[in-house]
């Protein structure tokens, strides 16, 4: 069985890139787009990052927007495959095109907030320090929740849609990845955006954080939950992608299910551990 | 990486757009792709990436010519000014260089313009566009 839908190509022959990119732009033009934009501006970020010594926290102040670019390109990117599991016509619906502007437009505005703080050289989030930072941090919030919106209608529209040409068990990843995100994100990353920081705990200094991430190695850092949280919609499909080889579509769909019991949990544990100030892995450098 | 090595870095890389120009008569479709978009994308990606790190720092503004000058005088900001002129003189070229192959004016007439470009920018533009009113092309672009 395949993974792709039936007007598909680009799975079904052999793996070709170029097919494979088209038919990801087909699915949903505006989620793409805005995709595309946001790895572009990947670049002078990345540049700015090697001529600007000043930072944030003891890092460079261009760490926080790649991060935030990298992985809000991510998440509209596998919205953007998974539109092709969506009730046929469906982005081509007033309502829905308007829905998916909203969500481009509320990423691109948190972006731009986060971008233009570092340009700056201040804080994005926490900032409440003038009327305007603590204007952008609370309208921020509303972009943020509105847009994690995202996985919860595509969960709930392909959850409602047979698709028969799904493998069982890829097909209860997807739905189980996108229903799973907007909870554990709104809780994990509600938690956090009430919070006076993402430390819990140690010397509030990014710079001895974990290799990649980043995250506090003495202390509790909020934003691991937080980040296996949003990214449930990418870990779970990862998971069900590999049951697709197995014979069984009960073995398949029960790996899936107990897979995701056991992400969440995993969330949950690292959101308590950061409650409890204590670092997510210690001895990772 | 301190301003003068970027400094080169840029000049060598628009150099290398201006030749690849000369050179488009004979390999058309690569010397538009490096001079026209590869050359001026990345002195884009490099102008952003100065105005990102250096903006906020600077007291001048675009209001007054005193405040331009104010702009300047932080070395990195000067430098993207620089940068600025070979990304967006480059490009005007490729434009000369296009137009010029697309209404059929010899090549051999586009050669200054572009040189003149090259140095003066805009007094370039000025001088291709007089040929084209030569050539009775019109003025618009």
């Amino acid at each position: 069985m395949s993974i792709a839908t039936s007007e598909d190509a680009a799975w079904d022959s052999r793996f070709n890139p170029a097919a494979i990119f088209r038919e990801w732009r087909r699915r949903e033009p505006y989620l793409a787009g805005a995709t595309l934009v946001y790895l572009v501006a990947c670049l002078p970020v990345l540049f700015a990052m090697q001529i600007d010594e000043r930072t944030y926290l003891d890092i460079s102040v261009w760490i926080k927007p790649l991060k935030f670019l990298t992985s809000i390109a991510c998440y509209f990117a596998v919205l953007v495959w998974f539109a092709g599991y969506l009730p046929a016509g469906t982005t081509e619906k007033r309502w829905y095109r308007l829905y998916s502007a909203l969500l481009v437009a509320c990423a691109t505005l948190e972006l731009i907030w986060i971008i233009v703080a570092s340009a700056a050289g201040i804080g994005s989030h926490f900032n409440t320090g003038t009327a305007l930072m603590s204007f952008a941090y609370t309208a921020a919030g509303i972009g943020a929740v509105t847009l994690i919106t995202g996985a919860l209608v595509y969960g709930v529209m392909i959850w409602r849609n047979p698709t028969p040409q799904l493998s069982p068990g890829f097909r209860a990843s997807v739905i189980a990845g996108l229903l799973l995100t907007f909870p554990l994100t709104f809780v994990a990353a509600g938690y956090l955006g009430g919070a006076p920081s993402h430390f819990v705990g140690g010397n509030a200094s990014d710079a001895e954080g974990m290799i990649l991430t980043g995250w506090a190695r003495d202390g509790g850092d909020l934003r691991v939950a937080h980040f296996f949280a949003l990214h449930a919609i990418h870990f779970l499909p990862l998971l069900g992608l590999a049951t697709i080889w197995m014979r069984s579509a009960g073995r398949a769909v029960a790996t899936v299910w107990t897979g995701s019991a056991a992400y969440v949990a995993l969330t949950a544990f690292t959101f308590i551990q950061a409650l409890n100030g204590e670092p997510f892995l210690a001895m990772i450098p | 990486m301190n301003p003068e090595t970027l400094f080169s870095a840029v000049g060598m890389a628009a150099m290398i757009g201006w030749l690849a120009l000369l050179a488009s008569p004979f390999i058309k479709t690569w010397a538009w792709a490096i001079s026209g978009a590869v050359i001026p994308l990345l002195l884009s990606v490099a102008y952003t990436g100065l105005i990102f790190a250096f903006w906020s720092g600077a007291e001048g503004g675009f209001d007054t010519l005193a405040n331009v000058q104010k702009l300047f005088e932080i070395p990195e900001l000067a430098l993207a000014g620089w940068i600025h002129f070979l990304a967006f003189d480059l490009f005007v070229g490729v434009w000369v260089a296009r137009t010029a192959a697309r209404e059929e004016i010899r090549f051999w007439f586009v050669i200054p313009c572009l040189f003149l470009t090259f140095m003066f920018g805009p007094a370039g533009f000025l001088a291709f566009t007089a040929l084209r009113l030569a050539h009775g092309k019109g003025f618009l672009p």
